[in-house]
């Protein structure tokens, strides 16, 4: 393995998406920051390969360094006098509690076999040999994503060869400047979104629950298993996450630059898996329904929605209509596999992930109890408390896009199959955990141990005064 | 707290499904580790992760070498050929075999199989590689499969 060649990919990773957050005036604690900028750049950096080709230069080492060093200083040249570097001379080495930390050293014991596998074997799934590794392994060869592997007999292997570039130019990228077998980058995704997602957990849970919650989370086999095995649903599940969190944040904080990110985010997952663009239209009317509520103007609201559907559609159609059409030898028009089936097939497929998927069939070998353990949260939460944060209702709308999403998927592409469900679901989970940080069992079970703990704070922690006082990743602004 | 975290923990990898998955995933990795040192070569993972169906692919680029064709281009037969004579040989879909071996395949139903200048064919009591001339003789080939497959 070349240690430099990833060293300068994690710095330039970290520093181009330090200027994107800076760009949307996102900000996020030092740690937090590293996870969500390094997050964003690997998708961003997945654009460059396919970059270099359409100004008609070969994929090589040097061009591909050259362009992540333009995207980096383009990236942070216009935003850098807005960095605080203030955040770094605040950074306080603080010691974290040792039940907490049983936690932490559980989960990175999980973590150590998924890293090693990752960088031990070479990429195994088959949507990935047939198509993104294979185009990758001679595009280093041969300098082109258009390449001899064109010229192979195609019939069994079109769609993968035709799903966006996101992993045939990473593997590219880490082929060339990390690994032959590349694929590190998704150990890097694997670690920056378990960092990210346990904080924001921390923010309203004990920690010990975050512990719990967490590990319900990153024991789910099925999620796991696409910890080490390259493929494009982990990845779109974290982009997809980020888009509609942030979305949420827009809506609570009404700081429209959040929303902007979320949108990048949104168009950063399409760009992963096309059929994204799905699950974000089904989203706009809960976009639509909050700011309506929240007393914004019509056009505000009308633009909005716009701009959520068409910065997606942008990485939509770049892809599908300008690159596969131009750049690629292959006479297949990727629009015409939307083919809208009989509506009946949508209720077919519904039942049919229900009863193979989600709650029979090979559910638990797949997901674990951990879609039983959402659900007895959220009864709990129903019988018992009959309360429900803004958060966990928004995350139930998120969940139902997903769920009454994914069959829609079927009615409109003949490339549905049960993998895609399977996997589909992904984007889910992240979302059921955040209901679970929100859900009023949680948040209870939270207080009685923050004074089981600290009895004489109690009363502090019990007044409504002390609880609009949050713990939260984001830095304060200054005054 | 600390002892909550321990009891929660324990308790949860003690359901039967997560104690099996934590055997399965987590701990084989124990053993997985020092199995994986010893064959740190990047051919040797590539032949563990892949296993026979990668060794044969690279055994057939060797013997094709052998052959001396130019530009190769292997008629697979169907499968239904080689089961025919007993045997389950399973050769990967044509992308994949060219990213194994680095060596182009085409099927019976391709547009590209009268290109062929090669074939695997059935002789005596081994399958072969037999040199193909021309389209004639892919025609000749391919209604072999077609006669024996039925």
């Amino acid at each position: 393995m070349n240690l430099p060649g990833l060293l300068f990919l994690i710095v330039a990773q970290f520093l181009a998406g330090r200027g994107i957050l800076a760009m949307f005036k996102v900000k996020l604690r030092p740690l937090i920051s590293f996870a969500v900028s390094s997050i964003i750049s690997i998708v961003v950096f997945s654009l460059l390969p396919m970059l270099i080709e359409m100004f008609h230069m070969p994929i090589t080492k040097s061009n591909v360094i050259l362009f992540i060093c333009a995207a980096t200083l383009l990236l942070n040249i216009f935003v850098v006098r807005r960095y605080d570097f203030g955040v770094f001379r605040q950074l306080k080495i603080k010691f974290l509690p040792i039940y907490e930390l049983l936690f932490i050293v559980l989960f990175i014991a999980l973590a150590v076999p998924s890293l090693w596998r990752c960088y031990y074997y070479p990429p195994n799934a088959r949507d990935v040999m047939s198509g993104p590794e294979a185009l990758a392994e001679y595009a280093v060869k041969e300098h082109t994503i258009n390449n001899s592997v064109w010229s192979v007999n195609l019939l069994e292997s079109t769609p993968n060869l035709l799903k966006p570039p996101f992993i045939t130019d990473l593997q590219i990228i880490y082929k060339l400047l990390v690994h032959p077998f590349g694929q590190i980058w998704l150990s890097i995704m694997y670690i920056c979104f378990s960092v990210w997602l346990y904080s924001i957990v921390r923010e309203k849970l004990h920690p010990f629950l975050t512990g719990i919650v967490m590990l319900f989370f990153l024991t789910i086999p099925e999620v796991y298993g696409y910890t080490y095995i390259i493929l494009w649903d982990y990845s779109n599940m974290i982009l997809f996450f980020l888009g509609f969190y942030y979305m949420y944040q827009y809506i609570v904080t009404k700081e429209y630059n959040l929303f902007l990110f979320s949108c990048l985010m949104y168009g950063l997952a399409t760009f992963i898996r096309l059929d994204t663009l799905v699950f974000i239209a089904l989203s706009a009317p809960l976009l639509a329904y909050h700011m309506w509520k929240g007393k914004e103007p019509f056009l505000r609201i009308g633009y909005s929605v716009v701009l959520m559907g068409a910065i997606p559609f942008v990485f939509y159609y770049v892809w599908v209509n300008i690159f596969v059409k131009n750049y690629l030898p292959i006479g297949i028009d990727v629009e015409q596999q939307l083919n809208p089936q009989p509506v009946s097939i949508y209720f077919d497929w519904l039942s049919g992930m229900n009863s193979q998927l989600l709650f029979g069939g090979d559910n638990i070998a797949l997901y674990g109890y951990f879609i039983y353990i959402f659900l007895l949260i959220l009864v709990i939460d129903i019988i018992f408390f009959r309360r429900f944060s803004k958060e966990a209702i928004f995350m139930l709308f998120g969940i139902a896009i997903i769920y009454f999403g994914m069959p829609l998927l079927s009615y409109l592409t003949t490339w549905f199959n049960i993998t895609t469900a399977k996997r589909g679901f992904f984007k889910m989970f992240p979302m059921m955990i955040l209901y679970m940080r929100s859900s009023a069992l949680f948040t209870k079970l939270s207080q009685l141990i923050t004074s089981f703990e600290f009895p004489t704070i109690q009363e502090a922690i019990m007044t409504p005064k002390a609880q609009a006082v949050k713990h939260t990743n984001t830095v304060k602004k200054k005054k | 707290m600390l002892a909550a975290g321990i009891l929660v923990i324990t308790i949860y990898f003690k359901l039967d499904f997560y104690n099996s998955w934590m055997d399965e995933r987590i701990l084989a990795f124990n053993e997985e580790i020092y199995d994986h040192m010893d064959r740190m070569s990047y051919e040797e993972r590539k032949k563990i992760r892949w296993g026979g169906i990668y060794t044969a692919s690279t055994g057939i680029r060797e013997h094709i070498k052998s052959l001396k064709i130019k530009d190769p281009l292997i008629l697979l037969p169907p499968p239904s050929y080689y089961q025919r004579f007993g045997q389950s040989i399973s050769i990967p879909e044509p992308v994949v075999f060219y990213y194994y071996s680095g060596i182009k395949t085409t099927t019976v139903d391709a547009k590209d199989k009268y290109k062929a200048n090669c074939c695997i064919i059935f002789e005596g009591r081994n399958f072969v590689f037999e040199k193909l001339k021309d389209s004639a003789d892919v025609a000749r080939v391919l209604n072999i499969y077609k006669s024996v497959a039925k």
